[in-house]
């Protein structure tokens, strides 16, 4: 069993007692640095855990947001599409209108007559179509 | 001049040829289809101004909609940032608390003892030499 002569130990200190002072206060700013040093650590972990998920969430939101217009240029060309479609399908309905009405026109002039007897007739409808003075 | 009822044909006559004046002369399907012309024109001006204000409509729609899709991503990235910086102040701060105000008087109490200390150290050191 050690026997720690305490008269012995404190005569030691007396007498060594800057030396002491000095590693004691040394320990301690080594300490503090430590400490601080830590602290300053986290704060960088932290912020740097902040940033992290920064550019998660922000990947996210654009690949969302990539989605979202790809989608809606899928919806626009498929719109555009329809149109097309109604477009040419209203120009063939036009196509028969004109054709119906010119065949209807012909037929009015067959049956009226209006080639030799009732010339007033078309002379009229060219009139109001077109302003043009009949000369009989 | 035999006129053809199928096709639209046309001819020029002279004065007294016989005509009262010199001029254009047209078959049946002719002027049948010269009567229809203003209905043609006026059908395919409708249905062209109609398309034209539906495609442009239909690319407003689109560029509404990219930038509604852009607004609520802006607003999700702000959100987001808020976010992460108010979870980052609060961990700062929850840090400077636990270092700072609660022990600031120990704190304060403790540099001036070793402040104290080390000037009478230093007084003694130098003093002795």
């Amino acid at each position: 069993m050690l026997k720690v002569d305490w008269l012995k130990v404190l005569n030691l200190a007396k007498k060594n007692w800057k030396e002491i002072a000095i590693i004691i206060l040394l320990l301690t700013v080594i300490g503090k640095m430590r400490y601080d040093y830590k602290q300053l650590e986290n704060t960088y972990e932290v912020s740097q855990q902040s940033l992290q998920n920064q550019i998660e969430g922000l990947q996210d939101i654009h690949a969302e947001e990539l989605q979202r217009k790809e989608r809606a240029l899928q919806n626009y060309r498929q719109a555009l599409d329809l149109l097309e479609k109604e477009y040419e399908k209203e120009r063939d309905e036009i196509t028969i209108v004109v054709d119906e009405r010119i065949v209807e026109i012909e037929t009015t002039i067959d049956n009226r007559r209006q080639f030799t007897e009732n010339k007033e007739e078309l002379a009229e409808q060219v009139t109001d179509t077109f302003g043009f003075q009949y000369v009989p | 001049m035999v006129a053809h009822a199928e096709s639209p044909q046309f001819t020029i006559v002279g004065k007294n040829e016989p005509a009262p004046f010199e001029g254009v002369l047209f078959n049946k399907r002719g002027i049948a289809e010269l009567l229809v012309l203003p209905l043609e024109y006026r059908l395919e001006c409708d249905l062209e101004v109609e398309y034209r204000i539906d495609v442009e409509s239909t690319e407003f729609q689109l560029e509404r909609q990219n930038f509604q899709i852009r607004i609520d991503a802006l607003n999700r990235e702000y959100d987001l940032r808020v976010e992460q910086k108010d979870i980052e102040i609060s961990t700062l701060q929850e840090a400077l608390l636990a270092q700072a105000p609660a022990r600031k008087w120990w704190w304060f109490v403790g540099g001036v003892a070793a402040g104290v200390v080390t000037t009478y150290g230093a007084y003694r050191v130098f003093n002795e030499q």
